[in-house]
């Protein structure tokens, strides 16, 4: 009975489901997008590090051997966070580190290597980390736009429809329905919307986020869909949708349904 | 004990007093018409009835429940158990077909059975549109699936907000039979209107005006209006033995419609007026419920609830004047029927 009553409903109200199916698809598409970019980046980023060059330095300490034994190559190599590691001369090593933690390696160098001591080359890597944050930071505002712009249109779309329905919410409290079981039709059809929008959510995201990271690193822009793709759209759909039907559901709690049946 | 107890109920809406201090009891299997004029508090007895509103103050009990003490989910519980609703508007869901509306009274208790339901919906003539969607059925139509949705859960209590109020005369007819049917099965019935011919038809008027309670009709109107058509029956038949109330006699006699003289009582010349207004009504209705809803006549004549007095050529001519009722009894002409009434039945007058 259930699953007749909404798809009849959903078929009935097709315009505003539509509404509601595209405003969480976009939101669930631009917060894959930022995720899927997000990850190709850094990826990306990571894979063209020694274009970069090396950010970190290391060297003999101060009143030490004048010079590294090629031992010390091999060690820095094997310290977490090194990508590469080569050595110029004895004197002096060039260390490729992850951007994020070149201040964390070079503590390890100097802690796990003695006589020797790493100093890092500040203006490449806070270069490398601030192209990052910012693409970050531009997307992860993009999302947080069309997460708000979604929580407002749903949310307006699902009152309508609360609204809309007023006198058939009327008909099932009246009938002996509580307001909770009501409210399980009307989730179970927004639902069966948010899942929708969030598949197609998802297999959007993952394109724009292919298109973006192809045209802006020139690489990544394989489509590739990934169970935390669908994770982040699911998640999106769920709070989109969820913080709409709870609104809903006390407005149906507060419905007078003698008045509405009566039709005030 | 009465299964509706109403003590000292009061309803306001601000400083709007719907309800005023109201006390009354409702046996069971009785039928209530709830009469007044518009805003007297009418639908507001019958919501707080219902469970849908509480009352402001004073005390609701329904089958030894005390409506007033219960939660939200206690009275969703009592209305799917206890309470059947009819509404003016019918409140059919639009995008589901007659029998699925049906089933949606059975869902309430986490189970449907299709067969019930559509058994349900025979019971009200309604077997050839199982799969209409409310948009394809009339208003009467629509009524009657509103009826049907209302007893088949088969609760004890029936609450019929101005059933008939958006219904032509012939749908009204069908719709009334089908209510006094449920009376007659047991159910008792509450029913709120403001058209005196549908309050006649109850076996007690209950009468408010601003919220409060106006004028108890007695058993009066109907009752006396069937000991009329009995008595016509009767002589039609060629009975003596005649059953109907001595009260009902007295009452006619003392009202004018009977006369009582050198040991004979008599038909006056209003009563046998109104005698063949009465038994044209009921024998209109047993011809037009035989033909609506396609089932065949009651066991007895005379046992249909009339067409409403006013209506009665409307329907006549609905039903293309028939000549005779479906048990095979003449139906009395009226002024838009062509033939005049039998001259058998000019004269009638019965011994006591």
């Amino acid at each position: 009975m259930i699953s007749r009553l909404v798809l009849a409903s959903l078929r009935r109200r097709f315009r505003q489901l539509a509404l509601i199916l595209a405003a969480v698809m976009v939101a669930a598409a631009t917060v894959v997008t930022l995720a899927g970019f997000s990850s190709r980046a850094a990826k990306q980023l990571g894979e063209g590090l020694s274009a970069f060059g090396p950010n970190l330095t290391v060297r003999p300490q101060v009143g030490g051997p004048a010079s590294l034994p090629p031992e010390v190559l091999r060690r820095v190599r094997q310290i977490p966070g090194v990508v590469s590691a080569a050595g110029a001369g004895l004197d002096r090593i060039d260390v490729r580190a992850d951007p994020g933690r070149l201040a964390e390696v070079a503590r390890a160098v100097e802690t796990k290597i003695e006589g020797v001591e790493a100093a890092p080359l500040r203006r490449v890597s806070e270069s490398d980390a601030r192209l990052t944050r910012r693409l970050t930071l531009l997307l992860a505002a993009v999302s947080a736009v069309s997460l708000l712009l979604a929580l407002l249109s749903v949310g307006a779309a699902t009152a309508a429809l609360v609204g809309e329905r007023r006198t058939e919410i009327g008909l099932f409290l009246a009938l002996g329905y509580t307001g909770r079981r009501v409210g399980i039709f009307l989730a179970a059809e927004l639902l069966a919307a948010a899942v929708l929008a969030g598949a197609l959510g998802e297999l959007l995201g993952e394109l724009a986020a292919g298109s973006l990271a192809h045209w802006i690193l020139g690489a990544g822009g394989r489509l590739s869909l990934t169970w935390g793709g669908f994770a982040a759209a699911a998640l999106v759909a769920t709070l989109v949708v969820g913080s709409s039907m709870l609104m809903a559901l006390r407005r149906v709690e507060r419905l007078d349904a003698a008045r509405v049946l009566r039709g005030d | 004990m009465p299964l509706v107890e109403v003590e000292a109920l009061s309803r306001r809406f601000g400083s709007l007093r719907a309800l005023d201090d109201l006390t009354l009891t409702i046996e069971q299997g009785e039928w209530v018409a709830v009469t007044g004029p518009s805003g007297s508090g009418k639908t507001t007895l019958l919501n707080v009835l219902s469970g849908l509103d509480r009352p402001t103050s004073g005390r609701v009990r329904v089958g030894g429940v005390d409506l007033s003490g219960l939660s939200a989910r206690e009275l969703s519980r009592y209305r799917q158990r206890t309470v059947g609703l009819v509404f003016q508007q019918f409140h059919l869901i639009p995008y589901l077909t007659a029998v699925e509306n049906v089933m949606l009274a059975q869902y309430v208790h986490s189970m449907t059975d299709r067969a019930e339901a559509e058994e349900a919906l025979r019971r009200v003539g309604l077997a050839e549109r199982l799969d209409h969607l409310p948009s394809q059925l009339s208003g009467g139509e629509q009524q009657r699936v509103c009826i049907a949705r209302a007893l088949i859960n088969q609760p004890p209590l029936i609450l019929a907000d101005e059933p008939t109020g958006n219904l032509d005369a012939v749908n009204e007819a069908v719709v009334m039979s089908l209510l006094a049917d449920l009376h007659q099965r047991g159910h008792t019935l509450i029913l709120v209107t403001h058209d005196p011919s549908i309050a006649v038809r109850a076996g007690r008027e209950i009468r408010l005006e601003h919220g409060r309670l106006a004028h108890v009709e007695q058993p009066g109107d109907l009752e006396l209006q069937g000991v009329l058509a009995e008595l016509w029956q009767a002589i039609e038949e060629d009975r003596t033995g005649v059953s109907v109330t001595r009260r009902g006699v007295a009452a006619l006699l003392s009202g004018g419609l009977l006369a009582f003289a050198d040991g004979r009582i008599a038909f006056t010349e209003r009563g046998r007026a109104q005698a063949l207004a009465m038994v044209r009504r009921v024998r209109l209705a047993e011809v037009l419920l035989a033909r609506t809803l396609d089932r065949g006549p009651s066991e007895e004549c005379g046992r249909e609830a009339p067409v409403a007095a006013g209506f009665e050529d409307q329907v006549c001519a609905f039903l293309d004047h028939p000549g005779v009722c479906p048990h095979g009894r003449p139906i009395p002409n009226g002024a838009a029927c062509c033939a005049s009434i039998p001259a058998a039945q000019q004269v009638l007058e019965l011994g006591v």
